[in-house]
């Protein structure tokens, strides 16, 4: 792996896996990386308007919002990012 | 009354006299409970006292709607249940969908009670103001659908409104519900109530029309609600609830193997992908709605092709992974199996992951269970246990009896039930979504991911509450709660609700449209009191603190495995949520409202039959 670089985990669920064409994919991003550049990375390659409404976005089980430091948090190594549609009860 | 969205009516019918009364609904009760939920909550207060059991002839069961209850706007199929629950032996609470509200009040009727015991096995028609008393007899042990059928051709209408009970309930089942129109009022086991009452099933048809204030903008509402729902429920409209399976499982969320873990390996044979590819038929929409979010499957191929069934989450959750069954086409079966008995498939779900748990602990041998072998991921046992519940045999006969009866037989199989005040868990262990645990703990009607307050989203989304936080979790319930008890109370669907207003921070003029009076600005009032009121009956009934306690499993068991792995919720944590959600509810620290707040939501003057047992 290329030093300056950190691997993150992208997960698609339901209509991401249609969009994406797919269930996952791992992508390289500069070690200084944050959550608000993965979600550039998307909003370019899948043609979406992330954050928004209809979408739960989560990092390592939380939901993005939740962090301390919200979009701007930093991300590591191994990170695992999930998109996935809003959801309403069962 | 007020200008629309009410007829005006309420309809008994006595059982043991066979006969009918129609009473006054009282415009008082409409101001402050609005309809449905809340007034059935109101009647069960005023008519089934504690010492009234499940079974009694004394037991009543109320069916109500609401205000929107079959007025042209999306999804305004849904009334409401009251009765004393067999599965709980207290108060319970249901919503259903289906045809049959809108058709009682086009026959002229708000609400229905069902009173008394026939002596022999009955059916009810309703047409209008007409009612007759039919002999059923001929019709035990009908599956469910096959009574809605012959229910229909007695007033020569395939469209329209009918509810029944099937074999389960005929032999009082606990966990036995009532299918309508091929929805379900599907916990507590009201259909038990009706199989003690003898009655198989009721049908209804009307002429009139519901009246609305303002129809013009009646009209306007529906349009852009429909336009809203197109875009902002697509993922219900292709993929239904079963869009949650991955999100759920992915979360760490998911009931596996009788809530032993939360993640289920094998979460791909199930998932929505999976059901559109190899199982989907057609969608499935109810009364006026653009959502279309049911999904009937069928199998194709396989040991159970042909079997076809209206799968959804709850139900794949807990006759899949919490049983460890990995084979969609089982499920479709299992769905299957549970409706021709006519059985929640969530309390069944439970009941079977249970047995499965208990032989594979060498708790139960194959001589309990008719010979079954009894093992996680066995699918074919998993159909096989249904029947035996169904059909009261072997371990079945136990089970049919609901959690509360198998832990009064065997209180030490405590550690392997998942349940609060006798009904079992939806499918989300709390373990995985703190809030969720209070949630489940403080519902009206026992473990339910509805009544209670449905916490994922807001446990996921919001910036306020983590998942794994334990404060701010009490509010957050009450609000949820209170929202979901003024939806029930309108006859609407909680899928479409946001398309009209009908959030946390209630918007919109549809009631004004609808009923002429602005109801918006009080409806998380109304809310808070009906919650209240179901409280004190619940109370009433002996039931507080020491009722809204977690199962061992989830206070005492840190998850093994998944994504959520090493997350319990100890009593500590969970007393820290439980004495924060009393307070901001304004009860004391045994779960009991103070006096104040109930002075203070004028309950004393809805109530009619205090007796002082209020304050």
């Amino acid at each position: 792996m290329d030093r300056e670089c950190i691997q993150v985990q992208i997960k698609y669920f339901a209509n991401f896996r249609e969009i994406t064409g797919k269930p996952e994919e791992s992508i390289q991003f500069p070690i200084e990386a944050r959550l608000t550049d993965v979600i550039d990375w998307l909003n370019k390659r899948y043609e979406l308007a992330l954050p928004n409404s209809k979408t739960i976005g989560i990092l390592n089980g939380r939901g993005w919002m939740q962090f301390p430091e919200q979009l701007a948090t930093p991300l590591r190594e191994g990170d695992a990012i999930g998109l996935m549609p809003i959801i309403h009860g069962g | 009354m007020l200008e629309g969205g009410y007829i005006g009516q309420i309809l008994r019918i006595n059982l043991t006299e066979k006969s009918t009364r129609v009473e006054t609904l009282k415009e008082n009760d409409v101001m402050k409970l609005l309809g449905g939920r809340g007034i059935a909550a109101k009647m069960y207060y005023d008519e089934i006292g504690p010492e009234v059991k499940p079974f009694d002839a004394a037991n009543k069961v109320f069916f109500m709607t609401g205000p929107l209850t079959g007025v042209s706007l999306p999804s305004t199929t849904k009334f409401q249940l009251a009765t004393k629950s067999p599965e709980t032996g207290t108060y319970l609470c249901s919503n259903c969908s289906g045809r049959f509200g809108p058709q009682l009040k086009k026959a002229g009727f708000d609400g229905l009670v069902i009173e008394g015991q026939a002596q022999d096995w009955t059916y009810i028609t309703i047409e209008d103001d007409r009612v007759t008393f039919g002999d059923a007899s001929k019709w035990q042990g009908m599956t469910t659908e096959q009574t809605l059928g012959v229910l229909r051709e007695q007033i020569g209408d395939k469209q329209t409104g009918a509810l029944s009970i099937g074999p389960a309930a005929e032999r009082l089942v606990r966990i036995a519900y009532i299918n309508v129109d091929s929805r379900a009022f599907g916990r507590g086991g009201p259909g038990a109530v009706l199989g003690s009452k003898k009655l198989k099933g009721i049908v209804v048809k009307g002429s009139k029309k519901i009246p609305v204030a303002n129809p013009d903008r009646v009209k306007a509402i529906l349009e852009a609600a429909n336009l809203n729902l197109r875009e902002s429920r697509a993922n219900h409209t292709k993929f239904g609830t079963h869009q949650y399976i991955e999100v759920i499982n992915e979360l760490g969320a998911m009931p596996t193997r009788n809530f032993q873990t939360t993640y289920f390996e094998d979460g791909a044979q199930i998932d929505a992908a999976m059901m559109k590819q190899k199982y989907f038929v057609k969608n499935y929409a109810c009364f006026h709605c653009p959502v279309a979010c049911g999904k009937i499957c069928e199998v194709k191929e396989g040991p159970y092709a042909g079997a076809r069934a209206r799968t959804e989450f709850e139900t794949i959750g807990l006759i899949g992974p919490n049983c460890g069954v990995a084979d969609f086409g089982a499920i479709v079966k299992g769905n299957q199996i549970c409706d021709a008995l006519g059985l929640d498939t969530i309390s069944a779900g439970n009941a079977i992951a249970l047995t499965m748990e208990l032989f594979e602990r060498g708790l139960i041998k194959p001589e309990d269970i008719d010979g079954i072998e009894a093992r996680f991921g066995n699918a074919q046992a998993m159909l096989d246990i249904i029947t035996l519940i169904g059909e009261r045999r072997a371990l079945g006969e136990l089970l049919a009896e609901g959690m509360r009866g198998v832990l009064a037989a065997h209180p030490e199989w405590s550690p392997y039930i998942m349940q609060v005040k006798g009904m079992p868990f939806a499918s989300y262990d709390p373990r995985a979504f703190y809030g969720n645990a209070l949630t489940n703990g403080t519902s009206s009607r026992g473990a339910c991911h509805n009544v209670g307050g449905w916490t994922i989203r807001a446990e996921l989304q919001s910036g306020e509450y983590d998942r794994y936080a334990l404060e701010g979790k009490g509010k957050l319930v009450q609000t949820i709660q209170d929202n979901r008890a003024y939806v029930d109370s309108l006859g609407l669907c909680t899928v479409v609700r946001g398309s009209m207003g009908f959030s946390d921070n209630p918007t919109g003029d549809v009631l004004k449209a609808v009923t002429g009076y602005n109801f918006t600005p009080e409806l998380i009032e109304i809310g808070g009191r009906i919650y209240t009121i179901e409280r004190l009956i619940l109370n009433r009934e002996g039931l507080d603190r020491k009722d809204d306690q977690m199962p061992e499993r989830v206070m005492n068991e840190e998850i093994p495995s998944g994504p959520a792995k090493g997350h319990r919720i100890s009593q500590a944590m969970y007393d820290i949520m439980l004495d924060e959600y009393y307070d901001v509810r304004g009860w004391d620290q045994n779960g009991v409202p103070k006096p104040e707040i109930i002075e203070k939501m004028g309950i004393p003057e809805i109530l009619g039959n205090t007796g002082g047992a209020v304050i």
